[in-house]
């Protein structure tokens, strides 16, 4: 505390020199605890030993009738050796039977009168005299009275301390923050946070944010990622890529950000400018709530149901890929309400992601929505997530594509994509029959498989001659 | 099972000893009595049942009292602390009765009585309470569709009341202060979740009296009136901190000196996050269940365990004051030059949990080595 106050007096912030102001100094407490408490005190007050020396007069008093003890015994032992003229006379304590004179079975024939046998052992008598009882009776009661000294002593400074604890209740406030600031300045410099900037239109920019715990566990660098949300163009983000490509992690590390800077912490970003925040709100993963009885999507839209309630103008929503507990139809349809809901009417900040490829076409209806994707790449054998986010949609055949690189069988992955194809343009008919031509999105759903292209890939070329495989190659030609 | 039960009323037919115990035992009808018996506290009937399921220790009988023998089971008191941890991790809460008479001057049995009650949220002995997270009592009241809680860390100090609307609103707070007791009323219902909390007592509709609370909270407080503490608009809160303050002071048995005052959380101060979100955040939970992989596993670096609990406190409540969050920002920065934060975590560490220790000298209960810390914090 003494070296703490100077420190504290050169940093001259408003909130430090407060802290500063209610840590103080205690030096009239520090004193008396440690004049009455002797240091490396017992654990508990019950068998006394606690209060120090030189605090109370009557304690040491008390306490010293029993150190004297020992150098009277001795003298009265040799005292006795004498009067009896029994060389080996011995004075002894035991808790049982409290003080004696004990001489060998031989010489107890020759002990004075005034002795009275209080014991008899194998080999030996022990006897107590009435100067012995006397004294023994002014120890114990001394010792005795010593504990309860210690007890009102120890129990008046508790009292004492009692009436100075508003100050030190504050102080210790105080240290605690002190402490927590300090912690907060040491893992920005250890984890090279930033501070963020506070703005009052509403919205959020960060440069380069990452995810403060999922940056600590990887073994490669942590690929930061731009945000950008703000009223009128890019309210809501629908979020697409494929699964593990690192959609949660974009969008938990905006939630953790804005959370951060709300504790007063700088944040794992280069940049962060931050407006009104009132609420952040999360719809991630699923869960059966087992115990609860709930399944998976009663929970999820139990969850949904919260956010388009409470959710304002001024929240930050994250919602992963809700409508999956259900048929894709229903989910879907879900997937959209919601989404439209939240930027028309709830006008919230969201990021939406979704493995509904359908959501894609909201930014066509609603102004306030974009695009942002997290891509993919081959590479030679495998796929790599590059983790980067990026305007616009992700490219759609990614599903299909990782199960390739996963050795599904090609002809499986063949029978998968024309059956995606089906299914996209029966529910084009069925869902959405009122879409216009123009829009890009149309080509991807309505390209169909070549003939020469599905020709080619039923044919078993390890089975042709190249006779046959020549006839086959004509034939390819005449379907072009 | 019935038929060596305790019967409620006619206690002449128990020994006199049995008589002493069931009296006793009567007026804690709810928790365990833990009856001291020489070098042991023992517990009979339904007590001894219940406590030899829980702390996996034998069940015996004693003697016979009213023509049937005496289901017992018990520990010995020089280890009762370790079944006290025990027991108060699975939300039960204990009354100690001890011998207050001198056995050897004593006619009959010698005179008891029930010295202290240990409860999951009126812990303040270092060795049952984890250093770096509060432990909540907290108390509920309802009016219509508006909650008021009211919630205290009797080792820190702290209490505090909130007011809420809907249920949605109670199920985040719950989940954000995560207490480990709650007091509710008779007919209160809870929202699934917490239903079966194993530290839920119901407490009789008496208790949530507004107008005995605020007499009772001003006493304590030693104010005319609750204004200064700006609870005006929190009546149902107030309700709530009344059964609350009633609870610590019955198990307690002693004044609270440090109780000094009431703090208002007002909903709309803070950044508001529900349940769920703190779950998917991994806030301190993380899915794969590793607290270094969680945010306060990777923010907590506090060198003393009350900035620990301070900066948990701050995670869960993130503020919307923009000046107190500049100014906290500002500090930072004045750390960071030249390595301050460094020097100052330095001067603080080993500084101890000046906060607990405080609250045990305000309960009578620090120990020596609590002072001899406290002298080493402040000089």
């Amino acid at each position: 505390m003494p070296t703490l106050q100077p420190f504290l007096r050169t940093l001259d912030t408003a909130l430090l020199q407060d802290l500063a102001r209610r840590a103080g100094t205690h030096p009239e407490i520090c004193d008396l605890l440690n004049w009455a408490i002797i240091a490396n005190p017992p654990q508990i007050i019950r068998d006394g030993g606690v209060i120090a020396p030189g605090y109370d007069a009557e304690l040491d008093e008390l306490r010293s009738l029993g150190e004297r003890a020992d150098q009277y015994l001795v003298e009265l032992e040799a005292r006795e050796r004498q009067r009896t003229g029994i060389a080996h006379l011995k004075v002894g304590f035991n808790r049982v039977h409290g003080y004696y004179i004990e001489v060998t079975r031989a010489q107890s024939q020759t002990v004075p009168p005034d002795y009275h046998r209080r014991q008899t052992l194998k080999g030996a008598e022990r006897y107590i005299i009435p100067e012995l009882q006397e004294f023994e009776h002014k120890v114990l009661h001394a010792q005795e009275r010593a504990l309860a000294r210690e007890k009102a002593l120890y129990d008046a400074l508790l009292n004492h301390l009692i009436t100075q604890l508003p100050i030190l209740q504050t102080c210790a406030a105080a240290l605690a923050e002190l402490d927590v600031l300090s912690n907060l300045a040491e893992r920005a410099a250890a984890l090279n946070w930033k501070a963020p900037e506070w703005v009052d239109q509403p919205g959020i920019a960060i440069t380069a944010g990452r995810h403060p715990v999922v940056e600590q566990v990887l073994d490669e660098p942590f690929v930061p990622n731009d945000l950008q949300l703000e009223p009128e163009r890019r309210r809501m983000l629908i979020v697409t890529g494929p699964n593990l490509g690192g959609k949660s992690t974009f969008m938990r590390q905006t939630a953790l950000i804005v959370l951060l800077a709300h504790l007063g912490s700088f944040v794992p970003a280069e940049r962060a400018v931050i407006g009104p925040i009132d609420r952040i709100f999360t719809r991630i993963g699923a869960s059966d709530d087992l115990a609860g009885g709930r399944s998976t999507f009663m929970v999820e839209m139990s969850e949904a149901a919260n956010i388009l309630h409470n959710a304002t103008p001024y929240s930050l929503v994250l919602i992963d890929e809700i409508g999956r507990g259900t048929s894709t139809f229903d989910g879907l349809a879900l997937a959209w309400a919601c989404a439209a809901h939240l930027a028309g009417t709830v006008c919230a900040f969201t990021l939406f992601a979704t493995h509904y490829f359908e959501l894609t076409r909201l930014p066509d209806e609603h102004p306030g929505i974009a695009n942002v994707h997290l891509d993919a790449v081959e590479h030679g054998e495998s796929i790599v997530f590059l983790h980067r986010v990026q305007d616009g949609p992700a490219d759609r055949s990614y599903g299909l594509h990782v199960a390739a690189l996963a050795g599904v069988p090609p002809v499986v992955i063949q029978q998968a994509r024309q059956r995606l194809r089906l299914l996209e343009r029966q529910m084009l008919r069925r869902e959405l029959p009122a879409r216009s031509e123009a829009r890009p999105q149309l080509a991807l759903f309505g390209e169909e498989v070549h003939p020469a292209v599905a020709a080619l890939a039923v044919l078993d070329l390890k089975t042709l001659t190249p006779q046959q495989a020549l006839a086959e190659l004509q034939r390819l030609k005449a379907l072009l | 099972m019935k038929k060596n039960r305790a019967p409620d009323s006619d206690l002449s037919q128990h020994t006199p000893m049995m008589q002493q115990y069931l009296r006793i035992k009567a007026e804690h009808p709810d928790i365990l009595l833990f009856y001291r018996m020489g070098d042991f506290y023992e517990l009979f009937y339904d007590d001894a049942r219940r406590a030899a399921e829980l702390l996996n220790i034998t069940l015996t009988t004693r003697g016979q009292s009213a023509g049937a023998p005496i289901p017992m089971a018990g520990v010995p008191f020089h280890a009762v602390e370790n079944y006290l941890a025990k027991l108060v991790k699975l939300g039960q809460s204990v009354a100690i009765c001890e011998q207050i008479g001198d056995p050897a001057t004593s006619k009959g049995p010698v005179e008891r009585r029930v010295t202290r009650i240990v409860t999951p949220g009126t812990l303040t002995d270092e060795a049952l309470l984890d250093e770096r997270r509060d432990n909540l009592l907290l108390a509920l009241h309802q009016v219509k569709n508006t909650y008021g809680l009211a919630h205290l860390d009797l080792s820190g100090g702290r209490f505090t009341i909130t007011q809420l609307h809907g249920e949605a609103a109670l199920l985040n707070e719950l989940e954000r202060l995560k207490p480990v007791e709650l007091l509710i009323g008779e007919d209160f219902t809870l929202p699934d979740a917490w239903r079966q909390h194993p530290g839920l007592r119901r407490q009789a509709p008496w208790h949530f009296d507004r107008d005995s609370a605020t007499r009772m909270l001003c006493g304590q407080f030693s104010v005319r009136n609750l204004d200064g503490f700006g609870c005006a608009d929190q009546p149902v809160a107030v309700a709530a901190a009344g059964c609350l303050l009633q609870y610590v002071k019955n198990t307690q048995r002693g004044a609270l000196p440090h109780l000094i005052g009431l703090r208002v959380e007002r909903h709309e101060d803070s950044v508001i996050l529900d349940a769920a979100s703190r779950r998917n955040l991994e806030l301190e939970h993380s899915l794969s269940g590793q607290h270094e992989q969680t945010l306060l596993g990777l923010l907590d670096r506090c060198v003393t365990p009350m900035g620990a609990r301070l900066l948990r406190r701050w995670m869960h409540r993130p503020l919307r004051d923009r000046a107190i969050l500049s100014q906290r920002q500002e500090s930072l920065r004045r750390l960071l030059d030249n390595g301050g934060h460094d020097y100052l975590r330095g001067l603080l560490r080993g500084i101890g949990d000046v906060e607990r220790i405080l609250a045990r000298v305000a309960l009578k209960s620090a120990r020596p080595r609590d002072l001899t810390t406290l002298a080493e914090a402040l000089g």
